[in-house]
């Protein structure tokens, strides 16, 4: 059995526990926010927040899970701080297909938690690990700027 | 309309976008927000493809297998791009509008392309224009200049 926090509820699965984060948080335990983009940690599409640092569930084998607070987009959208970076994201147009979204707005969180103030340059290197094909970067660094803005204080 | 602004260091022959703009025009936005977000988006892809994608084929097959040796932009490749559109309702088209689709992806390489031929003085052929490629083009023009 391998215990952990999801989203400040405790789980335990049974597992291999070599077998991918991502795989037993999207077939194990249901929760399809997390995305499958590459699947060898390049793009940034399963991002999950392990005790706050993000990390891409892809290539983290559920082990190093054990015993550690996990955070998906599934539980973030319930947070003020969620709340603040959708509203963000849907007022600037920062999404077009949105396959990259759910990990790129984990990666805001993680940010906007170390840096409740961020410039561009802190911002565009913040996403860095987060590929995008279709948005581009603009406008995704323009909301998580107005995220931080509007949302002054919850970070 | 695109317009692309590069700096090509002549020593590690890298090439650095420093400024780009696009405008167009669709007709009438019918949401402004969206077809902006697609102009961002369509030059990201473009620029991508014009200074980073290196696909190669051997035998059948791509070299390129990865994210990792195929490389996409990250935000930290290109700087913002300054999106403007053109109201210009069209009379043929649902609520004034044209498509705007592809449209966005279509003049970001040939801009960037022709960027670093002024940049360089060499006329430029090939994309994408990765640091090798603009080596080559300065090598096989003779040199530094």
């Amino acid at each position: 059995m391998i215990a952990f926090t999801l989203n400040g509820k405790q789980v335990e699965v049974e597992a291999d526990p070599l077998a991918r984060l991502l795989d037993v948080l999207r077939d194990e335990l249901g929760d399809t926010s997390v995305k499958e983009g590459c699947g060898e940690g390049e793009c940034g599409a399963c991002l999950v927040l392990r005790n706050g640092e993000p990390l891409n569930s892809c290539i983290l084998p559920v082990g190093l899970a054990e015993g550690c607070d996990i955070v998906t987009m599934a539980g973030l959208r319930e947070t003020d701080r969620g709340r603040a970076l959708i509203d963000a994201y849907a007022r600037e147009g920062a999404v077009q297909c949105g396959f990259c979204i759910p990990g790129m707005v984990i990666a805001s969180e993680a940010l906007l938690n170390r840096d409740p103030n961020p410039d561009e340059a802190a911002i565009r290197t913040g996403i860095s690990g987060n590929l995008c094909r279709c948005t581009g970067y603009d406008l995704i660094v323009k909301a998580i700027s107005s995220a931080a803005r509007e949302g002054k204080g919850l970070w | 309309m695109n317009a692309v602004e590069v700096a090509v260091d002549p020593f590690t022959f890298e090439v650095k976008t420093e400024n780009v703009w696009t405008i167009y025009d669709v007709g009438y936005p019918v949401d402004r927000l969206i077809v902006e977000g697609q102009a961002h988006g369509g030059m990201s892809q473009a620029l991508g493809y014009a200074g980073l994608e290196k696909l190669q084929m051997r035998g059948g097959a791509f070299l390129q297998g990865n994210m990792a040796d195929y490389t996409i932009p990250t935000s930290l490749d290109f700087p913002a791009t300054r999106v403007q559109l053109v109201e210009n309702p069209y009379p043929f088209g649902p609520f004034g509008a044209k498509g705007a689709g592809e449209l966005v992806f279509d003049g970001g390489a040939p801009a960037f392309a022709l960027a670093v031929q002024n940049a360089l003085g060499t006329e430029v052929h090939r994309l994408p224009l990765t640091a090798e490629a603009v080596m080559t083009l300065v090598h096989d023009a003779g040199g530094r200049k």
